[in-house]
């Protein structure tokens, strides 16, 4: 079977670039976690790369580990500080080598207490609306988008809904609502 | 006082019988198709199951135009305003039907963007459940909304 997936072995390089970089692999797929300062380095590694150019953004998407109850992650335990700790979110990226039809992974952690990174925009322009979304719905600023807006929810929008700590059924009605079973009675 | 008939080719009625007869029959549709439920609208207002037998076949581009609003899939708050707006534009008598389980009452979606059903937005007339409704329940649901249109005081 042919493997889609850049492994350790295929990317020497990388680990001579960014000594900081782990990786760990699960099922046949390699993920590579870089810290949020080194991502504009590794989207100019990426971009030029001479084996493995990786000229396609498939998908950017944010994991919020707010509950604190990964293994990985022990740090995470008191809510309060949770809240604005350093590694609250994981940013994904995926990218896709048209050319070599391989794939790599790419995540790094971000938090605080405004949580921005650097916008990979100038890189791969699929990242308007992959990073409006993020924007949206994990409120991560991207430094440098070229009109970092709400793409789904509306403008008069509190919050961002994908957190952890928005409560699960708060709705932010635009119009006043009706209540048919209180008017009809 | 000799008694009298009329001739066969005329028939009595109450205004309101009549009226409500004539409005049943001509059912002007505005679809507000927003989810996966329009697909299934879109087979009942196809020939096979065809709701031209129930007078029903004209989707209007303009509410204006509009006697019964179809509310077919989930409506979210982002478009609450605009499902509002077109109810309003509709002119009177206007009825709705809330087709599919999200427009019944949300359906399973119970987040931050959800509607918890068209009614909290404008009053619906006929609900029918379903997720998606079999197109049989979409007629029944017509069917319904004849019936009741029969049955109201009409207002002139």
């Amino acid at each position: 079977m042919q493997q889609y997936w850049l492994l350790k072995d295929d990317l020497p390089d990388i680990f001579q670039q960014f000594p900081a970089i782990s990786y760990n692999e699960e099922f046949g797929q390699g993920t590579f976690r870089i810290a949020a300062t080194d991502l504009g380095k590794i989207f100019d590694f990426l971009k030029t790369h001479k084996s493995y150019p990786m000229d396609m953004l498939t998908d950017i998407t944010a994991v919020d580990y707010l509950s604190g109850d990964y293994a990985e992650r022990p740090n995470l335990t008191g809510r309060e500080e949770d809240l604005y700790s350093e590694s609250r979110y994981d940013l994904v990226y995926h990218f896709y080598s048209v050319s070599k039809n391989k794939r790599i992974r790419i995540i790094a952690s971000c938090g605080g207490e405004n949580p921005a990174v650097i916008s990979s925009y100038k890189w791969w322009q699929a990242a308007h609306f992959l990073e409006r979304e993020v924007w949206d719905m994990f409120g991560i600023k991207f430094e440098n988008h070229p009109d970092l807006r709400r793409v789904l929810l509306y403008e008069e929008f509190e919050g961002h809904p994908l957190r952890k700590d928005y409560p699960t059924m708060g709705e932010q009605p635009r119009i006043p609502l009706r209540n048919p079973e209180h008017d009809n009675a | 006082m000799p008694e009298y008939t009329l001739p066969d080719n005329i028939i009595t009625t109450k205004l309101d019988q009549f009226i409500g007869w004539a409005r049943s029959y001509s059912l002007w549709q505005y679809v507000f198709g927003t989810a996966c439920c329009a697909m299934e609208f879109m087979s009942v207002s196809a020939s096979h199951y065809d709701t031209d037998r129930f007078g029903a076949a004209m989707p209007r581009y303009s509410p204006r135009q509009a006697d019964m609003l179809m509310i077919v899939g989930t409506i979210t708050h982002k478009q609450a305003p605009v499902l509002r707006r077109i109810w309003e534009q509709m002119s009177d008598p206007k009825y709705v039907i809330a087709v599919g389980a999200c427009a019944v009452s949300g359906g399973f979606y119970r987040n931050y963007a959800t509607v918890q059903g068209a009614d909290r937005i404008i009053p619906v007339d006929v609900y029918v459940p379903g997720c998606p409704p079999r197109p049989e329940m979409i007629l029944d649901g017509i069917m319904a909304l004849q019936d009741k249109i029969r049955k109201t005081k009409q207002v002139l």
